[in-house]
This record gives C-alpha cells, structure tokens and sequence, in this order.
C-alpha cells in the first residue's frame, strides 16, 4: 500500500511530527512495511548526520545509519513511547557511534568528503581549510564529548532532548557541554596542523 | 548567583537564551568574577567556531535498500518475543529449551559461576533429540537459529560429555537427573501427550504467551520466596532447571512430507515452595531437515514428589 499515493497520510489526524511518527510506526507494527520506508525517509539524513558528526567518517556513518534503522526495524514493538520517536532512532544511532569510537581497531581513518571540490576564490579556500581544522580538532576529542557539540551544534536539540538522547539529566548534559567546548577549544589552539 | 551557577549558565549565555532577570545577576557576578569572566571567553571562542562547524549532508543513497536486505535475512523479532525483561526468568526457561532441543546449548563450554549472591540456574540434559540426517550450517543470531536450527547427529550428542552439558555452577540435583521418564508425563497417556503438542501458528504463540506468563508468576513467586528465606540467604540454589527426556512422536498429519516432531521438556522446580513448572517444546522439522515451527507449552504441576528438591 501505498501511504503517499493513495492519500493515507493526508488524511491521517496525525498534526504533529510526532504524532506522524506515531501512526507510521502503528502501521508497521501491524505489518505495512511502506510504513517504515516512510519512517526511513523521514529520518535518515538526521541519523546519518549525527553519526558523520559523530565519526567524521562517511562510510562509518553510513554503516551506522544502516545499523540503527535494522535496530529500529527490529525493536520497533519495544519502543515504548515515553520519548519521541526521532528522539529514540538518534539514542540508537549514538549509542552505536559511541560504541564503534569506543573501539579503535575498528576505525577507519577520517576521510576527505566526497564531494569535495576545489575552491573557487581565496576567501572559499580559507574557509574550507578552516572547517577541516575544526573537523579535525573534533576528531580528537573524546566520543562523549563529540556526540553532545554534534547533536548540540548541529542537530540544534534542546538540553531535554540531548539528555533523552544521551540518557543523562539536563544538569550533566549543561557540564558535559561546558567541557566539550572547553576541551576543543584547548585542542584547537595548540593542535598540530592536519 | 555562584560560580557553578554561572558555568551551568553559559551556554544559555551564548546562545541568548537567559532570561531578563538572569542575564542581570549573571553580568553582576561576572563584573566581580575574574574566573568566570575567563570561562564566558573561553566558551565563547568556542561557540564561535562550533556554530557553522557542520554543514549537513546528503544521506547516500541505497541505504534503506541495504537496511531492508539485513532485516530480510532475519526478519523482526518483535512478532515471536514481544516480551519484556521482566518475564527473565520465564524467557531465559523458553530461550534455554529452545537452544537445548536444537542441541546448541550442550556445545558451548560452560560458563563460570558467579561470586556470590544468588546461585545460577542449574541445566542438566540427556539425549533426547531424534538423530537427523546431519548437521547444517545457520547463520549467526539467535532469532536465525530458531527458524533454521540444525539437529545434531547422534555420534555429536552422543560426544558431549555429561559435565560439560551442566551449564552452570554443576550443582544440579543428582535425583532430577536420574528421575525416570514416566514422572516426566505425570500420568498423561501418549494420546493426551500427542494432543497437548499439536497446536496450530496462533495457538503456538498463544500458548506461548499464555504460558510465559504463568511461568513468570510462578518465577516471581520463587524469587520473593527465595530471596527472604534463610536458605536462599545461605546461599541456597532458589530453582533447579532439569531437561528430561521424552520420546519423539510421529507426526503424520503435518502436510509438509516427511515431517517429524521432536519434543522435550524441561522442569523447573523451585526448592524452597516446592513448586514445579513444566515447559515443554515441540519442534516441527520438515524432510529437508528444516525446522518449521516451534511450539512451547507451559504448565504448573503439583507439589513435586519426595526427593526433587534438593
């Protein structure tokens, strides 16, 4: 069935984000599999993001990316609701960041983006030398402290969410970010050129 | 306002977040405050150059292709255990029949005891899978193992030694192990046995569900019991799990060919309520070796006969 085509989704009371997510995740659950292509769409270019804001890495996070939706496929009827949907997918995708930074064997190495491209002006290559500085600077920083700047500074969450995400109170996420940027930006400064 | 208060602060500082009657006592403490003002800098360089840091990106394409290929190889688990922790000892009873009717658990090398607190539980097993024609190889996971689960042959079954089948501590009750067969049916004639185990899908999963249930309540009941008497404080094993032995039963009226149905069972007492819970499995296995279903029943007998607890 298709949800778009036909209308469903349209005429769905769901108002909010949430509430769509809600009635997507009903309807797999009673067996639509549209419905979690629908969930995929919705949610893989934040999930992927986090992870490569995470892992710096473009093939990791899409290795993770595929892992937390097969995660998110298979644990679907656990989810319990009690935080939103998008809010669960990205402590899935973390925590699977967290544990891949958490074994060194395993990493690859910080790769150049793939789509790259050579700067048009001075002034374009400055700042794109200056991003893969910082990029790099994040790179050293510890895995907890990368997760809070990404989902902080990237993904724009609030401290409740970020506390949702990283299973911490709001008190420990507001220190955890204090230190975070503290740490980058001691590592910023008397970081070793890339 | 404190220091601690402040540095809590900073980041709703940076981002213009404070409110009126905040800003003004934090800009009072940092007037005063040469550490603090110090530590705004610092976040604030920072902030500067975080903001912008990322630039988001264009998920790559074929990943929900992919994530759809890895979930067709072991599809959703939700469907079969829909349960939560809470069940443990009621699903760890199921997954440990499970993995022992397929001959899995009697491989594996036995896991050390743990210190202290409560003992673990005891698995004792005999042969009692009908040899088949040979091994097959599954893929990894557990949810893999339980839609294809290959029998062991008789020379393997026959090659496990006994003290490597006891899966924990190896203090499982000697009186368990040796207790004939015809306590196991407690009475129930073949025809009785064969009906008990003919189930269809949603009666499978019914009994399943039915039956984890009240073996969870029989569980519970041996937990709090156990927890607050002084054997258990001793250091007294709270339940015994034993596999018995049961004879495969012919299984004309499957409709899949050759089939045939192999069952166990596996009896969990607890020794301080005296209280017996039986779980019995019946495996549905088709001509080509492939296990087609799977069905667990449960049910609380009586009072064990003299000599089962330890």
């Amino acid at each position: 069935m298709d949800l778009v085509r036909d209308g469903a989704l349209t005429e769905m009371p769901a108002a909010t984000e949430r509430d769509l997510d809600r009635e997507l995740l009903q309807r797999f659950l009673r067996g639509d599999s549209h419905a979690f292509d629908l969930l995929f769409l919705r949610h893989e270019g934040f999930v992927y993001n986090i992870c490569l804001g995470i892992l710096n890495n473009p093939e990791d996070a899409r290795d993770i990316t595929q892992d937390t939706f097969v995660k998110v496929y298979r644990s679907a009827a656990g989810f319990r609701g009690q935080s939103s949907f998008s809010t669960w997918i990205y402590r899935i995708a973390v925590n699977f960041c967290l544990d891949l930074l958490r074994r060194p064997a395993k990493r690859r190495a910080a790769e150049m983006p793939e789509d790259w491209e050579v700067p048009d002006s001075h002034a374009e290559a400055e700042e794109q030398n200056q991003r893969a500085i910082i990029q790099e600077t994040l790179s050293r920083l510890r895995p907890d402290y990368r997760a809070a700047l990404s989902l902080r500074y990237f993904q724009q969450l609030s401290y409740e969410e970020m506390a949702d995400v990283l299973g911490m109170n709001v008190g420990r996420v507001k220190i955890l970010l204090h230190r975070a940027r503290k740490a980058f930006k001691d590592k910023y400064e008397d970081g070793e050129p890339i | 306002m404190r220091c601690r208060q402040v540095l809590s602060s900073l980041d709703e500082l940076l981002l213009d977040r404070l409110p009126t009657e905040r800003l003004a006592k934090l800009e009072a403490h940092l007037k005063a405050c040469v550490p603090c003002r110090e530590a705004l800098e610092e976040q604030r360089r920072a902030h500067s150059l975080l903001v912008g840091a990322w630039e988001a990106r264009e998920a790559p394409e074929g990943m929900l292709r992919a994530v759809k290929a890895q979930v067709e190889v072991s599809p959703r688990r939700a469907s079969l255990f829909p349960l939560r922790p809470a069940y443990g000892l009621a699903t760890a009873c199921a997954l440990a029949l499970v993995a022992l009717s397929s001959g899995h658990l009697g491989r594996q090398p036995a896991p050390a005891p743990r210190q202290g607190g409560r003992a673990p539980l005891s698995i004792a097993t005999r042969d009692h899978v009908k040899p088949a024609s040979g091994p097959e190889t599954t893929g990894d996971g557990g949810h893999e193992a339980v839609k294809r689960i290959p029998s062991p042959t008789s020379s393997q079954v026959a090659s496990i030694p006994d003290s490597s089948r006891e899966l924990a501590s190896g203090e499982e009750s000697p009186r368990v192990a040796r207790r004939p067969s015809r306590h196991v049916s407690n009475g129930r004639s073949a025809a009785a046995r064969r009906q008990r185990h003919h189930h269809s899908a949603p009666m499978m999963l019914a009994s399943l569900r039915g039956g984890l249930a009240s073996a969870a309540r029989v569980a519970a009941v041996g937990s709090q019991e156990g927890a607050s008497t002084p054997r258990a404080a001793a250091g007294a094993k709270p339940l015994v799990l034993a596999m018995l032995p049961r004879d495969p039963l012919a299984s004309p009226s499957d409709g899949i060919g050759q089939a045939r149905v192999e069952n166990t069972l596996v009896r969990c007492v607890d020794p301080v309520t005296g209280k017996v819970t039986e779980v019995s499995s019946s495996r549905t296995i088709d001509a080509s070796n492939q296990v087609r279903s799977i069905s667990l029943n449960f049910s609380n007998t009586a009072e064990p006969e003299g000599g089962l607890t330890q």
